[in-house]
């Protein structure tokens, strides 16, 4: 690829290529010719008609100019109506521009391109959050347009230290990155190396978050979750506040934050949208969730199987009675339930909407009703394993419940072998595992494991809001006050 | 590499732990038979054991309840018995009650408290009751054959008793401890079966481990007010008024006077007259002076009566002894007497009760 600026290499080279369009125009009085160089569906028409091709034929300035050199002159001095021009000399620079939505006005002799962004593609509009919905709270939420998204970021945060730097990433696709964070209050080495990670990334093309997500966590062999996402420009622009990072991607509809830790992933934006207490009560729900989710397939196991003196006589004689002619052991029962229960869901996701909802209410009853009365399965377990499931869908994200969904299988094997001694040995090197974990310089556990109190009032209860008078211990590395 | 072998020591660790237990010995709820009532009988020089287990929410009383028998020279013998005669295996972690048949609480208690105790899987908190005059295994049969649940009915009338007494000394760990400390005389609750219903008779007096006699209802109840274990109970004094006493105090103060142990008990409670057998149904302040003048005197009474029945037969139901051992001087001054120090002792009783209120209509209204 040349380095200088030529439209006869981008005739040619998207000579095939029916919506790319590479067409000279001339100035009125004196036929100076330019190039104008954008992607059909990609430039807004009216735009495009009206700022940049117009002062061609009206502009008198433009009209009478009678070199490449006195129009783009003219064109950078305002005579073209549009805000955003970008002078660029670089062929690389000029394609990726167009590529991305952008109009180029090439001046050959020059060697010189002038980028509009006279961006205008379809969009989705700003609907409600599908994963994070409130009742009492903002309904806005982000789109596959990072632009937009960063709107949505700015207007909530009005600050002169609201940092946005921009970056690609693909070596094919040259998808838009964006990382916001407040220059006041964040840590700028976490920025460097968050952009160090994706300097780093090289691959052709970024079709899905993983392709970005995995390049830029840094404990890649651990399952649990280490870049939380939202879909609200709120959630983002108050973790921002508190000093962490946002990663906006072009074509995703949410935000990466991070550092995150595991206390993030179990709040909800519904948390702060009600009393204290009543938000505080809901957190607990929660993380009590999150340990029967884990827990429950494997202590029914290791309790039916080995430890049954735990129960009292009546359940025991109840669970006794209820697989009197069930031919398959406890173990079997909880995974082949498990595993169905795996199915169900996959099935509903991949289904249309409709289908789905109907699909659940027969997988549902054949699982639960039929198997229990073909004496396949005990009605215990599908009491056990409804509640997992149940409880497994009170985690706020989603990445942390795929997470615990593959945990609590592995849980259940090691309890299957070696009863409640090996889920307390699970649970002890689930710890030992999660206090490992240092995620851009912050403790996953934090502050579960940090030793100031005023670190935990937004932890297992959310405290009132005049209780937050501190940024999250090792967020912030300056501002730590939030108010007085 | 330090994880690796931080999570290989780890499962070492895990694997050594569940090796000395019996947490690996891999069965399913279905594969056990939950024993949850257990006769001990003595007779023709065997041990008989009567284990009554069930299949929770069958349609029927009887095929929801099974009895089993085992004979053994020893204990052990009996108990491995019945292990090899179910085709199910047996656990006793869920045994809540434990009856001794006549026969095999006059061999004596020891043998039977330490053998159930060294098995890691029972209760520790399951209770041992006497069958008085009976053998447990003929009890239980006809209970079984009546269609009764034995476990159902234990578990009330134990409900019942914690609704009076504060709490049941007659549990697996309590007598084990008893003996442990080389306490030689205990008492055990006696069950009394009669038309096939169980109701809590009073005590049975063990010396030397061994039963040596039935305490009445009265003397019961005595030991229980002078050990302070009571919540509440009814009285009926002489002329027919009922009495409920509740929010008893006793404090027991041992002290040595002149070659015996002077031990002064005093007793406090609170009353409601509950009916009184006279004409005029409005208590006034002199009927109730009265009332609580006949309540003390029927108290004291009840009270010596009780002292002298376990003096009789020398068994400490008051674990004095107990209370003598912290005090360090009386301890060393009956050196020679640590054995017999109970007949020694004198009772000084002070009843201090109140009249709090009545169901019955007062005077001064």
């Amino acid at each position: 690829m040349p380095q200088l600026i030529e439209s006869k290499y981008l005739s040619d080279l998207f000579a095939k290529s029916g919506d790319v369009l590479v067409r000279e125009i001339k100035t009125a009085t004196y036929q100076v010719p330019v190039h104008i160089f954008c992607v059909d569906g990609l430039v807004n028409d009216t735009i495009f008609d009206q700022t940049i091709l117009r002062p061609f034929a009206e502009n008198a300035t433009i009209r009478e100019s009678k070199n490449q050199q006195e129009v783009m002159e003219a064109m950078l001095s305002g005579m073209a109506y549009h805000d955003f021009a970008t002078k660029v000399t670089d062929m690389s620079v000029l394609i990726q521009g167009v590529m991305s939505g952008m109009a180029g006005v090439i001046f050959d002799d020059l060697h010189v391109a002038i980028l509009f962004d006279a961006r205008g593609f379809d969009k989705r509009s700003i609907a409600e959050p599908s994963d994070e919905g409130v009742v009492k709270g903002a309904k806005d939420c982000f789109i596959e347009v990072l632009r937009t998204n960063t709107a949505m970021i700015r207007r909530r945060i009005r600050s002169r230290y609201l940092v946005i730097e921009q970056m690609t990433v693909g070596r094919v696709n040259r998808a838009d990155i964006a990382i916001a964070y407040l220059s006041n209050i964040a840590d700028l080495e976490n920025v460097e190396r968050l952009k160090k990670a994706i300097n780093k990334i090289d691959i052709d093309n970024t079709p899905t978050p993983a392709f970005i997500e995995e390049f830029i966590v840094q404990n890649r062999s651990s399952i649990f979750p280490q870049i939380m996402y939202t879909q609200r420009p709120d959630r983002c622009s108050s973790n921002l506040t508190d000093g962490r990072i946002a990663l906006i991607i072009d074509g995703m509809p949410f935000v990466y934050i991070l550092p995150c830790q595991l206390p993030m992933l179990m709040q909800s934006p519904e948390d702060y949208a009600e009393n204290c207490i009543v938000g505080s009560c809901l957190r607990t729900i929660r993380y009590f969730a999150l340990i029967l989710t884990l827990l429950l397939p494997g202590l029914y196991i290791a309790i039916t199987t080995f430890q049954q003196e735990m129960l009292p006589v009546e359940l025991a004689l109840s669970l006794q009675n209820a697989k009197q002619n069930v031919p398959f052991s406890s173990a079997v029962e909880v995974f082949g339930l498990l595993l169905s229960f795996e199915i169900i869901i996959e099935a509903g996701l991949r289904l249309p909407k409709t289908v789905g909802q109907a699909m659940s209410i027969v997988g549902g009853l054949v699982v639960g009703q039929a198997a229990v009365a073909a004496n396949l399965i005990s009605p215990g377990v599908v009491i056990v394993i409804a509640f997992t499931g149940i409880a497994g869908f009170t985690l706020p994200n989603q990445d942390l419940a795929n997470a615990v969904r593959v945990l609590r299988f592995l849980i259940a094997i090691v309890a299957t072998f070696t009863g409640f001694l090996g889920i307390m040995f699970s649970v002890a090197v689930l710890i030992l595992h999660l206090c490992s974990l240092d995620n851009y310089g912050v403790a996953y556990l934090s502050p579960f494991v940090a030793a100031e109190s005023k670190s935990h009032k937004d932890t297992l209860f959310r405290y009132p809001v005049r209780f937050f008078k501190y940024r999250p211990e090792g967020i912030a590395k300056k501002n730590h006050r939030k108010q007085k | 590499m330090k994880r690796y072998l931080l999570i290989t020591a780890l499962l070492l660790m895990c694997g050594m732990l569940g090796g000395c237990t019996q947490d690996f010995n891999k069965k399913e709820v279905n594969e056990i038979d939950m024993i949850r009532v257990l006769g001990i009988d003595y007779e023709e020089e065997q041990y008989v054991l009567t284990a009554l287990y069930g299949i929770g929410g069958a349609d029927t009383i009887n095929e929801g309840i099974e009895t089993m028998e085992a004979r053994g020279n020893t204990l052990f013998e009996a108990f491995d018995q019945l292990k090899k005669d179910d085709k199910k295996e047996v656990t006793f972690a869920y045994t809540n009650y434990y009856l001794l048949g006549e026969g095999a609480a006059k061999k004596g208690i020891e043998n039977i408290v330490n053998y159930l105790m060294n098995d890691e899987t029972i209760k520790v908190n399951a209770l041992l009751y006497v069958i008085k005059e009976d053998q447990a295994k003929l009890v239980m049969e006809d209970a079984k054959e009546a269609e009764i649940m034995i476990q159902d009915d234990l578990k009330a009338l134990v409900e019942k008793q914690l609704d009076r007494i504060t709490r049941n000394e007659n549990t697996l760990l309590w007598l084990f401890e008893e003996i442990e400390n080389g306490r030689e005389s205990t008492i055990i609750p006696y069950l009394l079966y009669k038309e096939q219903k169980f109701t809590v008779g009073g005590y049975t007096a063990f010396l030397k481990n061994r039963l040596i006699a039935y305490l009445d209802e009265d003397t019961s109840l005595g030991i229980d007010l002078i050990k302070g274990i009571v919540k509440n109970c009814s009285i009926a004094l002489p002329d027919g008024t009922g009495i409920m006493i509740h929010g008893v105090k006793t404090e027991v103060s041992p002290s040595l006077q002149s070659n015996c142990i002077q031990v002064r008990v005093k007793l406090q409670f609170d009353s409601v007259l509950r009916s009184i057998p006279y004409e005029q149904q409005t208590v006034d302040e002199s009927l109730r002076q009265k009332i609580k003048k006949e309540q003390t005197k029927y108290m004291l009474e009840l009270l010596n009566q009780t002292v002298l029945a376990v003096q009789t037969i020398h068994v400490d139901a008051f674990r004095l002894g107990e209370k003598l051992e912290k005090n360090r001087t009386i301890w060393s001054a009956l050196s020679n007497h640590q054995d017999d120090y109970f007949e020694y002792t004198k009772f000084d009783f002070t009843i201090e009760s109140r009249i709090t209120k009545s169901n019955i209509l007062e005077g001064w209204r």
